[in-house]
């Protein structure tokens, strides 16, 4: 029987969609029980699934920062990766 | 597949902007991130023999700028005095430093962020929401949710215990949530 502190800790260190099938079916168990738990850790694996969904965007290219390079800056590493080449 | 890249000079032109805009996302420093990006594409240049083509060169780069920045939060948690470390002790509460149950029960979400996802508009708000985390919920917030950095090397780059890290992250879970519902949720009800 997993507890609220065994539930807590895991997903605390792993992705909950990272959790073996087994665990995630003890994780799921124990919230379907545990009402302060189950709304505690509800809000803990929805925080995951807008940072996963967020760095995926990220890795895409898909930043919202309108940030680019200035151009000064890109002038001075052309250099030095030709010095370095 | 995209194969080594014979002048490295282009990398500036093709993944500049893509790096910086991940550099000042991460660091939210333009300064440090335009190093951050100048050391890796140097780094990029030597370690070029390296290089097995097997992944695009953007993210291969980008895999040099993530340990760039770890190393930099690695450096900045160095420098950060004890005393605001000790801030994220875990809560001195019995239930939830023998138990992990929280004491209080969470109020419910107004909104599902999930239906959100594909309005670009959330994610503006999502980021600015990170943006304004205090930089150390922020910085253990992005290497352990975002990076996807294992708990103990997040807990050694930041200097921290792992109670230390479990506070952080509910703390700015819980920051991120009263500020999506207020720049969000209440906006799109």
């Amino acid at each position: 029987m997993w507890t609220c502190k065994r539930v807590a800790k895991s997903l605390a260190e792993t992705h909950y969609k990272g959790l073996p099938g087994r665990k995630r079916l003890g994780l799921k168990a124990h919230m379907a029980l545990c009402l302060v738990c189950s709304r505690y850790h509800k809000d803990a694996m929805l925080m995951q699934d807008c940072a996963k969904a967020l760095a995926e965007r990220e890795q895409a290219g898909n930043c919202q920062l309108p940030a680019r390079l200035p151009e000064d800056a890109k002038e001075r590493m052309k250099r030095q990766l030709r010095d370095v080449d | 597949m995209e194969t080594k890249s014979p002048n490295p000079e282009l990398w500036v032109d093709e993944y500049g902007d893509y790096l910086y805009r991940y550099a000042v996302h991460r660091l939210r420093d333009p300064i440090v991130a335009e190093d951050a990006v100048q050391e890796t594409f140097l780094a990029g240049i030597k370690g070029l023999d390296g290089y097995n083509g097997q992944v695009d060169v953007r993210f291969w780069l980008r895999g040099i700028l993530r340990n760039k920045i770890i190393d930099h939060f690695r450096k900045s948690a160095r420098e950060t005095p004890l005393e605001d470390v000790e801030e994220y002790e875990m809560p001195d509460t019995f239930l939830m430093k023998y138990s992990g149950i929280p004491t209080r029960t969470p109020l419910p979400w107004k909104f599902d962020p999930r239906k959100s996802f594909e309005d670009v508009e959330f994610w503006k708000i999502f980021e600015s929401c990170t943006a304004k985390l205090p930089e150390r919920l922020r910085q253990a917030f992005t290497l352990k949710e975002l990076e996807g950095v294992s708990s103990q090397e997040t807990c050694e780059v930041l200097g921290i215990s792992p109670n230390n890290l479990w506070v952080m992250i509910h703390r700015s879970r819980k920051h991120l949530k009263q500020c999506l519902e207020k720049n969000w949720g209440e906006l799109n009800r």
